[in-house]
């Protein structure tokens, strides 16, 4: 297959700015770290208003998010392109004083917060030194990181071509960071609400529904549940209507406007609603008799499932009601296009969505996990077609490379989680031949499911999406800086509390498949680390590594 | 036909208005969401999995009723 359209990349790629890339997730681990390291509560301890002040940090980088990503929403991709291009690049030897500059740094930065936040006699005798001096560390982790990242002149043409954005971003980012202090007293009020519509739809279901509006207690006699401030709805609001904003931001020439905006209205209300229903829900299980399924996975699954069911929703609702919006032309080409984006991205859809669903019914063990290997195999034997020229022979290489990932993930995964414990409980709690039937269902899953499934995805649908958004167009298995650190990364974050080990992973899935640029090579590297990290689940008993 | 088209400003700024609070109000839950929460509406262990649903669904819907 050649490049057959010269369409724009979706991403600029990145070959050329590489220590661009590097330095961007050099800051993301270093915010990483510290905030995972440090406690800011910690500070507390020392009483002085300045150095207070410093236990208020993490507000400092909740205003710095916000207002990055409204920067990044009004500039668009033009400011990121222009981010990535310099016009007189820093040479090597200055880029790398700087770097040592910046590792200096980070060393005067840790030190000072280790000292600060320990609350050690110095910081309780000289409180105002400390915290000033924390301060100004931090500056100079930030300013030294700049200067690495980018030359004085080329971080003035930014500011120049981009002000506008800048200064979107600094009025508005601020502006929601400050109402987003402001806005917490909304949240009783808003529980209140979703009490009494709770109240009044339990009602309808139970003779005797026990309530203690002041405490927001609510239920049945054999279960009942409190409406805390956190589950009144205000999170799915706000992540509804953040979702649909950006959306509308992003679409904006495919909808018409103001119509469109009715959807955010729309969309807090009917989330709104929906959680009203979750509670009764989980109310209901619970007085049905499965409490731990209650309290377990239906209530840390539901919130997902209901969010995303009205976000796709309305995307949906977006994009088919003429109402919303703008006529466009079907062509022939599109309507493959589509085809193909289904064919690569269903099986894993369908997979996470079965995931979510089965583990919203179960308390800690999931014994539905064959409906997920029924889904994925459904989905990719429907779309069958779409995968023949994804060259599915045998690679020695990307076996081996199966078998170097296995080694780096035993070395990085923690083996003392609660699924060591809770996996061989629950199966010894069955019947042999149903423990048996489980694991064997659980193998087919881990070791031939689920690396089709996410490589399919990851490596033959995202790596080619990242570099055009005509994703066809593009060979399966080319190399492009971009598309090569960002699926990795994306791969990793789909693997949550072992995103450094998945993103890892990825890296060495996405090796395998540059090779021969053939997709089997990348399915055979994943499915030998699937297969060892079972054999060695099965010999060691270190049932963790399996999460 | 003045008037038509002041009418149709207004509209427009009370639209934008109302995106602009309903933004703000939204983006104001996600910078508080780092407060420890025992019962949470979404919760936060299963993030990965909500966002990948919601991505992928994204993609495939874009790509079937998108504009080129």
């Amino acid at each position: 297959m050649t490049v057959s359209r010269a369409l724009a990349p979706a991403v600029p790629d990145a070959s050329h700015n590489v220590p661009q890339l590097g330095l961007l997730l050099l800051l993301a681990a270093e915010i990483l770290v510290i905030t995972v390291g440090y406690d800011t509560e910690d500070v507390d301890r020392v009483a002085a208003p300045l150095a207070n002040l410093v236990g208020h940090s993490p507000q400092l980088l909740r205003l710095f998010i916000a207002i990055s990503v409204v920067t990044l929403l009004s500039g668009g991709t033009r400011l990121i392109a222009d981010a990535l291009r310099e016009e007189r690049p820093l040479p090597s030897r200055v880029r790398l004083a700087y770097l040592g500059l910046h590792g200096c740094a980070l060393l005067l930065f840790v030190g000072v917060t280790a000292t600060l936040f320990s609350g050690a006699p110095p910081v309780v005798a000289h409180p105002y030194a400390w915290a000033f001096s924390w301060y100004i560390a931090g500056a100079a982790l930030v300013a030294s990181w700049a200067a690495t990242l980018l030359s004085r002149h080329d971080w003035s043409r930014l500011a120049h071509a981009h002000g506008f954005a800048l200064r979107v971003g600094a009025v508005v980012g601020t502006a929601v960071w400050a109402i987003s202090l402001l806005t917490r007293g909304l949240w009783i009020p808003l529980a209140r609400w979703t009490f009494a519509l709770v109240a009044w739809l339990l009602g309808l279901l139970y003779p005797q529904v026990v309530s203690d509006p002041a405490a927001l207690l609510i239920g049945t006699p054999q279960f009942k549940a409190i409406i805390s401030p956190e589950c009144s709805g205000y999170e799915g609001i706000g992540l509804i209507v953040a979702f649909l904003s950006v959306y509308l931001w992003l679409f904006r020439n495919d909808l018409r406007f103001p119509r469109a905006l009715m959807l955010l209205p729309l969309g807090a209300v009917t989330i709104w609603l929906l959680n009203a229903l979750r509670i009764v829900a989980l109310v209901a299980i619970g007085t049905a008799g499965w409490k731990d399924v209650a309290r377990g996975g239906f209530h840390s699954q539901a919130g997902w499932l209901i969010f995303n069911a009205v976000a796709l929703g309305f995307v949906a609702l977006a994009h088919h009601v003429t109402y919303f919006k703008v006529a466009t032309r079907v062509d022939r080409s599109h309507a493959e296009e589509a085809n193909a984006t289904t064919a690569f991205l269903a099986p894993l859809t369908a997979t996470i969505a079965v995931a979510m669903i089965t583990g919203a019914f179960s308390a800690s063990m999931d014994w539905l996990y064959p409906l997920r290997v029924i889904a994925a195999g459904a989905v990719l034997w429907i779309f069958r077609r779409h995968y023949t020229g994804l060259r599915l022979a045998i690679s020695w290489r990307a076996i081996a490379i199966g078998g170097v990932t296995f080694v780096i993930w035993v070395a990085l995964v923690p083996t003392n989680g609660d699924l060591g414990r809770a996996w061989p409980e629950a199966l010894r709690a069955v019947p042999v031949h149903w423990a048996a039937a489980w694991l064997f269902i659980r193998v087919i899953g881990y070791v031939v499911a689920a690396p089709l499934v996410e490589e399919l995805a990851f490596r033959a649908y995202l790596t080619r999406r990242i570099i055009r958004s005509d994703f066809q167009a593009v060979p399966v298995g080319l190399f492009t800086w971009s598309s090569f650190l960002i699926s990795s990364l994306l791969f990793g974050a789909l693997h949550g509390r072992l995103w450094v080990a998945g993103t890892i992973a990825g890296m060495a899935f996405a090796l395998a498949l540059y090779h021969r640029r053939a997709l089997g090579d990348a399915v055979q590297a994943h499915a030998t680390t699937n297969g060892l990290i079972a054999v060695y689940v099965f010999t060691t008993g270190q049932w963790a590594l399996w999460a | 036909m003045q008037s038509l088209q002041i009418a149709r400003l207004m509209t427009r700024g009370a639209a934008c208005g109302l995106a602009l609070m309903f933004a703000l109000h939204a983006f104001s839950t996600i910078a508080v969401a780092g407060a420890p929460t025992t019962v949470p509406e979404i919760d936060g262990g299963t993030v990965s999995a909500g966002l990948a649903l919601l991505s992928a669904g994204v993609l495939m819907l874009r790509a079937r009723f998108g504009s080129k």
